[in-house]
């Protein structure tokens, strides 16, 4: 059957018009409105701030506190709000896939779109943060988008491997919050990775968004070149990411209409 | 000149449910699990193929792996054109969009450009009779509403070939009958249709083609008035013996008071013997064995008869008749109901008999389930099509 491939016309205009339709209706029949894109960071911030005293950390890597927590928290956003949102829009554009043949990966990519556009916002307060405390942006500062990216593929692959094991059995889907919730734990954002002790260093090293969070504050805050291997690393872990879960996401999702 | 084909379907195997999870596992299907078995059929560009079929016999399953929503486990389906699915009208609209936004949203899905979006918006507010409603959102509309949306878009998006599923009984009857006829019209423009009902009646009249299906599995292809026949054959030889049995079972569960109750009813002909199927246009007698438990005064017995479709097409009662009541007494009694030369035609009728006294006696749903097979005069006079035999004499001047 002839559906629709992703860069055809026809699936272009749809995942507009399912953008718009999502971007149009999020905070339809809310009382603040956008005000609620600013109030989760807000909330964020001051959790970790309370968390910061609890533990007594201290360390900031040398970066002020508040562009230290946002940094790491606008990327940690990203991620999670994309992998999140993967499954639910397939299940939610499900009624449209029974009716036409149509590509499911045009849910995926139209959904994982507002989450960018809220990425751009924060991403735009963040470099006027830093400029107010001198951090002024430089040429460097180019491959912050190729670090959201890679970001962005990252969540998007490990959403279709999470989609597609989630249309055998859903325990995955039920399960993915709670994981995120210990990945922050896991991940350098409230607290530097150099108050990570020895013995739990591994963790850091095989958590690619730890990675991606750590060249993101070298760029934006010191001012250095990434560290290359490492981006280089992580890059191909989101290939390797890829190469496994598309294959799979295609040839399960192809009985999407018959699940639900 | 031979058409070329714009469906074809080969040897099309599906069953619900996914693959295993590791491709190297062979899947272990059992032979009840197949949703589809083996259908294989053409329709030529312009043609028109109805699918009748009881529930579960796989009509709408074959209309989906047609439409590619959903793919077949073995065979294959070729389509050279664009489809439009009007499987679950509602299904495909965004109820959080205005009635516009949805035209855009669908006409996208079809591939259409800008240009020719702009070109059928007006015709589908035309046709769906919405007016101010179409900048509201969808989620406000009634389903009938909803329903001529879905409608309006779909006949006017101008796709190669039509997939309807029941759809044509959305709405009012002014607007079914518009619908009806802007089908026909859509069909005269070339479009291919494949139509899914149970009703055949509708199959026949809409459509050239027709396919029976039984458990996943053809069962019969050809046109569609024999189709129908074939369909009606089948459906109803399984539902005869049900009226027969069952009559004298399910006396106590039968509506009325009970205190006089229908044991058995059958035919006969002119000659007393008992028939099991009648020529329209001969005498038939019904007869009405009941038991009365007590003397019953006054009382009133009719029969309504139906087609297949539950359509009752006459309601047969001596009181209306002759103006009385008759009196029936304790004991095991018969009712006779002559009935000089039988009108109807078809297969399927049925028989209703109510008995009434100033109460409710006796309801009997589905007394006698029958075939009225005309004689052959008549049979050439009606093509064996309607319900209802009208003797007729033409003259011309």
């Amino acid at each position: 059957m002839n559906k629709h491939s992703l860069f055809s016309g026809p699936s272009i205009t749809l995942g507009k018009m399912l953008f718009w339709r999502e971007f149009r209706t999020m905070y339809r029949r809310t009382a603040f409105g956008p005000l609620w894109a600013v109030a989760a960071p807000v909330a964020f911030i001051f959790v970790f701030i309370f968390f910061r005293l609890l533990f007594g950390i201290e360390a900031t890597d040398g970066i002020p506190t508040i562009p230290f927590l946002f940094s790491g928290l606008a990327n940690w956003m990203l991620f999670t709000t994309v992998l999140l949102g993967t499954f639910p829009a397939l299940t939610r554009n499900v009624i449209l896939l029974k009716k036409m043949p149509i590509n499911p990966l045009v849910f995926v990519f139209s959904g994982a779109l507002l989450p960018l556009v809220t990425y751009l916002v924060y991403f735009v307060v963040l470099e006027g943060m830093a400029a107010f405390y001198g951090y002024l942006p430089g040429v460097r500062h180019m491959l912050l988008p190729l670090l959201a990216l890679i970001i962005l593929l990252f969540s998007v692959g490990l959403g279709l491997l999470v989609a597609a094991i989630g249309l055998y059995k859903q325990d995955i889907i039920l399960l993915l919050p709670v994981i995120l919730q210990l990945g922050m734990f896991a991940t350098p954002i409230f607290f530097p990775k150099s108050i990570v002790p020895e013995p739990l260093h591994w963790v850091i090293a095989i958590n690619p968004m730890a990675h991606c969070i750590q060249m993101f504050r070298d760029i934006m805050f010191f001012a250095q070149w990434p560290d290359w291997l490492l981006l280089g690393k992580t890059t191909l872990v989101v290939a390797i990411l890829w190469a496994l879960a598309l294959p799979l996401f295609k040839r399960t999702t192809r009985y999407l209409a018959d699940m639900f | 000149m031979a058409r070329d084909s714009i469906i074809e379907v080969s040897n099309v195997w599906k069953r619900y449910g996914l693959p295993p999870f590791l491709p190297w596992k062979k899947r272990t299907v059992k032979d009840s699990e197949w949703a589809l078995r083996d259908i294989s059929f053409s329709v030529p560009r312009g043609g028109s193929l109805g699918i009748l079929g009881r529930n579960g016999a796989g009509k709408s399953t074959l209309l989906k792996v047609l439409a590619g929503v959903t793919p077949p486990d073995k065979g294959s389906v070729v389509i050279s054109g664009s489809i439009f699915s009007m499987i679950e009208l509602a299904a495909g609209m965004s109820m959080e969009l205005t009635g516009l936004e949805n035209i855009q949203v669908l006409g996208a899905i079809m591939g259409l450009s800008q240009a020719e979006l702009r070109k059928i918006t007006p015709q589908v507010e035309k046709f769906s009779e919405l007016g101010e409603w179409l900048a509201k959102p969808v989620w406000q509309y009634s389903s009938g509403m909803v329903g001529r949306l879905a409608f309006g878009i779909a006949v006017n998006i101008r796709a190669d070939i039509l997939l309807v599923d029941e759809v044509l009984s959305t709405g009012d009857i002014m607007f079914q009958k518009k619908c009806q006829l802007k089908v026909q019209e859509v069909l005269a423009g070339g479009t291919t249709l494949l139509f899914v009902s149970h009703s055949p009646y509708q199959v026949e009249k809409l459509c050239e083609d027709g396919m029976l299906l039984e458990k996943g599995a053809c069962v019969f292809k050809g046109g569609s008035t024999e189709a129908m026949r074939e369909y009606l054959r089948r459906t109803v030889s399984a539902k005869v013996t049900l009226g027969k049995t069952d009559l004298e079972k399910q006396m106590d569960m039968r509506p009325g008071t009970g205190d006089v109750r229908v044991t058995r009813c059958y035919f006969t002909d002119e000659d007393g013997r008992e028939i099991s199927s009648l020529t329209t246009g001969q005498p038939v007698t019904v007869n009405i064995d009941y038991v009365a438990k007590e003397d019953v005064f006054p009382v009133n017995v009719s029969l309504t008869l139906f087609d297949t479709s539950n359509v009752p097409i006459a309601i047969l009662s001596p009181a209306r008749e002759k103006g009385y009541t008759e009196k029936m007494r304790k004991g095991n009694g018969t009712i006779r109901c002559h009935i000089p030369r039988f009108p109807a035609l078809g297969m399927g009728l049925y028989f209703n008999i109510r008995i009434n006294s100033t109460y409710p006696l006796d309801m009997v749903e589905n007394a006698l389930i029958f075939d009225a097979v005309p004689t052959p005069e008549i049979a050439q006079q009606t093509a064996s099509r309607g319900i209802i035999f009208c003797e007729s004499q033409w003259t011309q001047m």
